[in-house]
C-alpha cells in the first residue's frame, strides 16, 4: 500500500463518523418505516436538507478559516422578504429578484467582512451583531408581516422540478461542486485553509489575508441569500420569522461533517453528509412520529459523537504516522 | 382578610396622600398593590405589548389597538414586542422597560402564564393598571381583565368542522401545533383533542410541532404525507403552520383532496380558501382584541373602572361565507369598517 | 553512597504503537544536577512526564525517598513526593497575578475567603528563592520570558521540594539569563534539591552537569560523570554516530550587493528601529546578533515587509523597491524564515506539499495545478532530504528539522534571492542542526544572500562571513570575519568597553 494512497484513505476516513451515521440511519429507516424508501421521499429529503446544506457550505468556508458567520439565519430572512417584496410590491421580473435578493446576502457579507478585517472585530461579535441587524431592517421593511401575493414563477425555485428532480436539489448539487471546486483547487480555498491553519504564516507567505478573508464571508452571505430566497419560494412568501435559529442548524451540519471550529479543517462532502443526517433525523422523526423535542436531543449527542470521533481519529492517525517515521 | 385589611389602608393612604383615586373606584378585591392611578385629563400613554411581532395576528392587534386611540383624543399607543414567542425573559425585560418609563397602563399577551404573572404584580404595585388580551397569567388578579378567545372552545370546534369535511367512515387525520409548551398551544392541543374524542371515526396519526416556521412546517407536512399515504385531514394550529401545510399539499398535488383545517387569517391563508386548498379557517377577532382592550384601558386610566374579562370571539371561515360583509370585515379589519 | 532521591528502575512507556520509554533506570542523587540529553523523539519528554505524574508507567518502579510510590497524578507529585516540573512552554496563567500563579491550586484562605495578602507573603517568599524581584500583583502577562520562568522555577518550589524537573529552561533565554538561570540552579543545589535538566546544548551540559544521562530511541545509552562529558562524546551517544563538524562552511566566492536597506526606522512595540543600514552580498552569509530585544527580528520583519518601517528604503541590485508588505517582499525575492515555525511559519494542518507551495500557488488556467504542486514538493523533498515517504502528511508530523527544510523550501519555491533565517536551529535535533547549517552553507554558494539571526552566538560565529550587531535598536558595529569573536560581539551587544559578563 503506497503512503499517498494510505494519506487518502486516512483523510476519507474524517467523514466517517457523518457518513456511517447516514448509512446506519438510512439502512434502519428503510426498515423502520415503508414509506420512506420511496423516490418521492427521498426528493423531499434532498429538498428539505438543501436550504442548510447550502447555507453550510458557505458557513464551512467561514469556519475553515477559523471564523463564523452567526448571521445567516437573519441574512436569510433579510434576503427572502427583500426578494419577495421587490417581485410583489415593484413588479421585478422573479430573475432579477433572486438576483437580487442574494445580492443582499453579499452586501451583508460584505459587511460582515470589513468589520472582520477592517475593524478588527471578531467574527462571533461581528456577525452576531449582523445578525441583530438584519433580523431588525426584516421586521422594519415588512412592518413584521409576511410578504405575500408573489405571481406562480415565484415558487419555481422552491418548488419546481426539472424532470422529476427538485430545483433546490440541483441547486444545492451545483452549488456543493462549486463549493467542493474552490475549496480544493483554487487560490481562494487553498488560501482559507491556511489562513484558518495559521493566519500569521499566510500573511508572511505573501497572502493579502484581509482581502480573502472578506471573500469569504461574502460567499457565506451569497449562499445564506441564495438559501433565503429558497425557502421563500418554497412557501411562495417572504416569512419575517424564517430561519430564527438556522445558524445552529448550518452549524451542527458543517462540524458534523467535520469541520473544525479552531479552523484549517473543513470539506464540502463532510458538510453536505451534515446536512443530510439533520434532514434523516427530521424526516425520520415524523415518519416515525417521534416528539420534537426528542430530536432536538438526537441531533445534541449526533454533534457531540461526530466530534468526539473527529478528535478520536486525528489523535489515532497522528500516533500511527509518528510511528511509522519512528521506523523508516 | 388581612390582605384585604392592608391593601384599604393602604388606598385609604393614597386617599390621604396623593390622589383622589379611591373613591371612585368600585373597589373589587384586588389582590396586590394599590388600585390604578387615575388620571382625569391630560395625554395618556399606553404601552401594548403582543407575544410576538412578525405575525399577521399581531398586526391586526396593532391596527385594532391604533384604531381605537385615534378615535380619542389625548391617547398614544406604544407598540412593541419581541421577536420570538419563545423569548419570554425579553418580554419580562421590555414590559419592564415600558413600567420604568411610566407608562399609564400596560396591555400585553402573555408568553408564559406563570413567569409574566410576576409582571403584573410589579404594575400593580406601580399602580399601573393591567389589561391582557390572548393569553392571561396565572394566577390572574381579579382586577386584570382579559380580551381573549377561548381557545379550548375554538379547537374542539376545529375538530368538528373535520369530522364535517370529512364525513363518516375511518379517516386518519395530522395534527401540527406549533409551539409545545406555550399557553395558547396547548389550549388549542387540549380542545382540539377534546373534539377528536367525540368523533371516533377520526383516528390521530400524526403529531409534529411547526416551530412556529412554515418552512419547518412545509417539511413536516411532507414527511406526513410520505408517513400515511392515507391521510384524510389536517388541523393546524397556527399561521405559519398553515402557510407550510398548504404549500406542502400544493406541490404533492393533493390540495383540496386532504381537508385542511386552518387557524388565523393572513392573505394567503384566505387565498387558500378561496383556491380549495383549505378547507375551513378558525378566525380569532385580533382586531377586535385591540381595539376593545385600548378603549377599556382608557377608560380604567379615566375613571377608575375596571372593565371585565370578554371572550372577543371566533368567526369559521368557510370557501361559502368569505365574501360575506362581515367576515369581510373581520379577515380585512380597517378603522373605517372595525369588525363587529 | 548517598542515598538516591529519586530512582527508576526499569520503567517503560507504550504509547499505541510506540515504545517511548523502554525499561529505563535512572538514579538521581540529592544536590546534583543530573542532565538528560538525548534527541528529539528519544524519549526524554515522556520520561520527565514519567517522573511528574503527568503520564502513568506502564511498567517498572519509581522511588522517592527509596520508598516505591504510587501513582496519583501532578499534584501529588509536587506536594506530597516533592518532585515538580517547569515546563518548556511555560505553564503559567498569564491573565493571572504572579502571586495567583504561584499559588494556584493551594490558595490560601481565611475562614473559606481567599487571602490576597497571605497569597503575596508566600509569593514573595517564593520569588526571594529565585532571586526575582517583582510585584506579586503584576499580571504574569507583563512580565518577560525570563522572569516568566523565574516564576514558574518558583512555583515549583511550593512545598517542600526534593527533585525540580527543567525541560529545556535555556531555550528562550539570553546568554545574560542564561547566567542569571545557572545562579539560581547553583543556589537550589546547594539546599540539597536536585535537579533534572533537559538539554540539547551541548556546552550548558558541560558546564552545568554533575551526572549526564544520555537516551536514544527511549533507552537509556549511557549515564557518564561530568569529568567524562565532551561534546564529540555527546553528540556520538545521542546521535548514535559521529558527526565530524557541526557547522559545516562552505568556501564560497562573494559577490556584488545583492539586498542594500539603508536608514530603517520604526518605533515598535518591544524596541524601536532607529536609522539601521544592511547590506547582503551574493554568496555572503551575515548575521544579526544582539540580545534579545535588541531589534533582530524586528529589523528582518521591517526589510521583508512583514511590519512596515516608517523611515528608510530597500534596494535589491541597486534598484530602490517598494515593500508594504510580505507580498511585495516576496514578489521582490525576499524570503523570512520566522524563529517560531509552529506560530507563524507553517500552515500545520495542511499537507507537507500544500505548505510549500504556500507562497507561489502552481495554477492553470487559474485553477490550483495539482500534479504540479505534488510533482515540486516531492522534488524538494529530494532536494532538501525532507524525511517523509509522502508529501500529503499534514506538516505537524514532521520532526522540527524536517519542518524547517518545508519552510525553507517554500522559500526556494518563490525563487527568493535573499533569506532570513531567525534562529534556524531552535528546538531541533543535533544532527537535524549540522544539516541545516550545510543546507544554509549551499543556499549560501548558490549565489543567494542569508541572513541568520541567531542569540548562540557559536552558531553565528562559524557560519557567518560578516555579523552585524544590534543593540537596542540600532547598529552597534559590524564585524569582519577575522575579527570574529564572542568577546567583542557581546561588547557590542551590551555597549560595554571592559568585555561581557558572559
Amino acid at each position: 500500500m503506497s503512503d499517498a494512497w494510505r494519506d487518502r484513505v486516512r483523510s476519507a476516513v474524517s467523514q466517517l463518523a457523518a457518513a456511517g451515521a447516514v448509512v446506519v440511519l438510512f439502512i434502519y429507516l428503510s426498515f423502520a418505516s415503508g414509506a420512506f424508501l420511496s423516490a418521492n421521499n427521498l426528493f423531499n429529503i434532498g429538498a428539505q436538507s438543501a436550504v442548510v446544506a447550502i447555507i453550510a457550505i458557505g458557513m464551512t468556508m467561514v469556519i475553515i478559516t477559523a471564523g463564523i458567520d452567526l448571521s445567516v439565519g437573519s441574512v436569510a430572512a433579510l434576503s427572502g422578504v427583500l426578494g419577495a417584496m421587490m417581485v410583489v410590491e415593484y413588479g421585478v421580473r422573479v430573475p432579477l429578484a433572486i438576483v437580487g435578493g442574494v445580492a443582499i446576502g453579499a452586501i451583508a457579507g460584505l459587511v460582515n467582512g470589513l468589520l472582520v478585517t477592517q475593524a478588527g472585530m471578531a467574527p462571533f461579535i461581528a456577525t452576531l451583531g449582523m445578525l441583530s441587524v438584519a433580523r431588525g431592517l426584516v421586521y422594519i421593511v415588512t412592518d413584521s408581516v409576511a410578504v405575500s401575493g408573489a405571481p406562480p414563477e415565484f415558487t419555481l425555485l422552491g418548488q419546481g422540478k426539472l424532470g422529476s428532480l427538485p430545483i433546490p436539489i440541483l441547486a444545492l448539487v451545483v452549488v456543493a461542486l462549486a463549493g467542493h471546486f474552490v475549496l480544493t483547487r483554487t487560490k481562494l480555498g487553498r488560501y482559507s485553509y491556511a489562513m484558518g491553519s495559521n493566519v500569521e504564516a499566510a500573511r508572511l507567505s505573501g497572502i493579502p489575508v484581509k482581502r480573502y478573508l472578506t471573500i469569504v464571508y461574502i460567499i457565506s452571505g451569497i449562499l445564506a441569500g441564495f438559501g433565503g430566497m429558497i425557502a421563500a419560494s418554497r412557501v411562495n412568501s417572504g416569512q419575517p420569522n424564517f430561519g430564527i435559529g438556522l445558524e445552529l442548524d448550518v452549524i451542527a451540519a458543517a462540524v458534523i461533517g467535520g469541520a473544525s471550529l479552531f479552523g484549517g479543517e473543513g470539506k464540502v462532502i463532510g458538510t453536505l453528509l451534515g446536512a443530510l443526517l439533520i434532514a434523516l433525523i427530521r424526516n425520520g422523526s415524523v415518519l416515525l412520529d417521534i416528539n420534537t423535542f426528542y430530536q432536538q436531543v438526537i441531533i445534541g449527542v449526533i454533534i457531540w459523537i461526530a466530534v468526539f470521533w473527529d478528535q478520536y481519529r486525528r489523535r489515532a492517525a497522528s500516533e500511527l504516522i509518528q510511528t511509522s517515521r519512528k521506523t523508516p | 382578610m388581612r390582605v384585604r385589611l392592608s391593601v384599604s389602608l393602604a388606598c385609604a393612604a393614597a386617599v390621604i396622600l396623593l390622589t383622589p383615586g379611591c373613591s371612585a373606584v368600585t373597589v373589587q378585591g384586588s389582590d396586590a398593590g394599590g388600585d390604578p392611578k387615575v388620571k382625569t385629563s391630560g395625554p395618556i400613554t399606553l404601552a401594548v405589548v403582543p407575544k410576538a411581532v412578525g405575525f399577521h395576528f399581531w398586526d391586526s392587534v396593532r391596527k385594532g389597538a391604533e384604531c381605537a386611540a385615534s378615535k380619542m383624543t389625548d391617547v398614544k399607543v406604544q407598540w412593541d414586542g419581541v421577536t420570538a414567542e419563545s423569548d419570554v425573559t425579553g418580554q419580562v425585560n421590555l414590559l419592564q422597560n415600558f413600567l420604568t418609563r411610566q407608562v399609564d397602563g400596560l396591555v400585553y399577551a402573555a408568553t408564559d402564564a406563570k413567569v409574566l404573572a410576576q409582571v403584573t404584580q410589579d404594575a400593580q404595585s406601580q399602580r399601573v393598571p393591567v389589561i391582557n388580551i390572548d393569553s392571561g397569567t396565572n394566577p390572574q388578579p381579579n382586577n386584570v381583565p382579559l380580551f381573549a378567545t377561548d381557545n379550548v372552545a375554538a379547537a374542539r370546534k376545529a375538530a368538528d368542522l373535520l369530522a364535517d369535511a370529512l364525513g363518516p367512515g375511518e379517516r386518519r387525520v395530522a395534527f401540527i401545533p406549533f409551539q409545545p409548551g406555550t399557553m395558547t398551544n396547548d389550549q388549542r392541543t387540549t380542545g382540539f383533542k377534546e373534539g377528536l374524542a367525540k368523533h371516533p371515526n377520526l383516528q390521530l396519526v400524526a403529531e409534529q410541532s411547526s416551530n412556529s416556521d412554515p418552512n419547518t412546517a412545509l417539511s413536516v407536512t411532507e414527511n406526513i404525507l410520505t408517513a400515511n399515504p392515507g391521510l384524510d385531514g389536517i388541523f393546524a394550529a397556527n399561521e405559519p403552520g398553515v402557510i407550510g401545510a398548504t404549500n406542502a399539499l400544493n406541490q404533492a398535488g393533493k390540495a383540496g383532496k386532504i381537508k385542511l383545517i386552518g387557524w388565523d387569517a393572513s392573505p394567503d391563508e384566505v387565498k387558500g380558501v378561496t383556491s380549495g386548498a383549505i378547507t375551513a379557517l378558525v378566525v380569532q377577532n385580533p382586531f377586535r382584541m385591540g381595539f376593545d382592550s385600548v378603549n377599556a384601558m382608557v377608560k380604567t386610566v379615566r375613571s377608575g373602572q375596571i372593565a371585565s374579562s370578554k371572550d372577543t370571539g371566533v368567526t369559521f371561515v368557510t370557501r361559502q361565507n368569505v365574501n360575506d360583509p362581515q367576515v369581510q370585515a373581520i379577515l380585512k379589519p380597517s378603522c373605517e369598517n372595525p369588525p363587529a | 553512597m548517598v542515598e538516591p532521591v529519586l530512582e527508576m528502575r526499569e520503567v517503560s512507556k507504550r504509547y499505541p504503537g510506540v515504545l517511548a520509554v523502554d525499561r529505563v533506570s535512572l538514579t538521581v542523587l540529592p544536590g546534583e544536577v543530573h542532565v538528560v540529553a538525548g534527541e528529539n523523539g528519544a524519549g526524554k519528554s515522556t520520561l520527565m512526564k514519567l517522573l511528574s505524574q503527568v503520564e502513568r508507567p506502564d511498567d517498572g518502579v519509581v522511588l522517592v525517598g527509596g520508598k516505591p510510590v504510587e501513582f496519583r497524578g501532578p499534584r501529588f507529585a509536587q506536594q506530597v513526593l516533592g518532585v515538580s516540573m517547569v515546563h518548556q512552554e511555560l505553564a503559567l496563567a498569564p491573565h493571572l497575578t504572579v502571586a495567583e500563579n504561584l499559588c494556584l491550586g493551594d490558595e490560601s484562605t481565611r475562614l473559606g475567603v481567599l487571602s490576597r495578602r497571605a497569597d503575596r507573603r508566600r509569593a514573595n517568599a517564593l520569588l526571594a528563592r529565585v532571586n526575582l524581584t517583582v510585584d506579586p500583583g503584576r499580571l504574569v502577562s507583563t512580565l518577560p520570558v525570563a522572569d516568566r520562568q523565574r516564576v514558574e522555577i518558583a512555583k515549583a518550589l511550593n512545598g517542600t521540594p526534593r527533585v525540580v524537573i527543567m525541560d529545556e529552561p535555556t531555550a528562550m533565554l539570553t546568554e545574560t539569563e542564561i547566567g542569571d538561570l545557572f545562579e539560581v540552579i547553583a543556589e537550589l543545589k546547594a539546599h540539597g534539591i536536585a535537579i533534572v535538566y533537559i538539554s540539547h546544548r551541548l556546552d550548558e551540559v558541560a558546564n552545568l552537569a554533575d551526572r549526564v544521562t544520555v537516551l536514544r530511541d527511549g533507552r537509556v545509552v549511557h549515564t557518564l560523570p561530568s569529568a567524562e562529558v565532551s561534546p564529540q562524546r555527546l553528540v556520538r551517544l545521542m546521535v548514535g554516530r559521529g558527526i565530524d563538524n557541526l557547522y559545516p562552511k562552505p568556501r564560497v566566492e562573494i559577490g556584488d550587493v545583492l539586498l542594500r536597506a539603508e536608514g530603517i526606522s520604526r518605533s515598535g512595540r518591544v524596541v524601536d528601529l532607529v536609522d539601521c543600514t544592511v547590506t547582503v552580498r551574493a554568496g555572503e552569509i551575515v548575521g544579526f546578533a544582539g540580545l534579545v530585544g535588541a531589534g533582530r527580528t524586528e529589523l528582518a520583519r521591517a526589510i521583508f515587509g512583514a511590519d512596515i518601517p516608517d523611515a528608510g528604503r530597500v534596494l535589491l541590485r541597486g534598484r530602490e523597491i517598494r515593500i508594504r508588505s510580505p507580498r511585495q517582499g516576496i514578489e521582490a525575492g525576499l524570503g523570512y524564515l520566522t524563529e517560531d515555525r509552529k506560530g507563524d511559519g507553517l500552515a500545520l494542518q495542511l499537507p507537507i506539499d500544500q505548505n510549500v507551495t504556500l507562497a507561489n500557488v502552481p495554477l492553470r488556467f487559474g485553477i490550483i495545478d495539482l500534479r504540479k504542486e505534488r510533482k515540486t514538493a516531492l522534488s524538494w523533498r529530494d532536494q532538501l532530504g525532507i524525511k517523509t515517504p509522502s508529501v500529503t502528511r499534514p506538516v505537524r508530523v514532521l520532526s522540527g528539522g524536517n519542518q524547517q527544510k518545508v519552510v525553507v523550501a517554500k522559500w526556494l519555491e518563490t525563487k527568493s534571492q535573499v533569506l532570513f533565517f531567525d534562529e534556524p536551529a531552535r528546538g531541533i535535533d543535533v544532527g537535524a542542526k549540522a544539516e541545516m547549517f550545510d543546507l544554509i552553507g549551499r543556499l549560501a554558494s548558490e549565489g543567494r544572500g542569508i541572513v541568520i539571526i541567531s542569540s548562540y552566538l557559536p552558531e553565528l560565529l562559524n557560519m557567518c562571513d560578516r555579523i552585524i550587531v544590534l543593540r537596542a535598536g540600532r547598529i552597534a558595529g559590524e564585524l569582519a570575519r577575522e575579527q570574529f569573536s564572542e568577546e567583542r560581539v557581546m561588547q557590542l551587544a551590551t555597549g560595554s568597553t571592559t568585555g561581557s559578563a558572559v
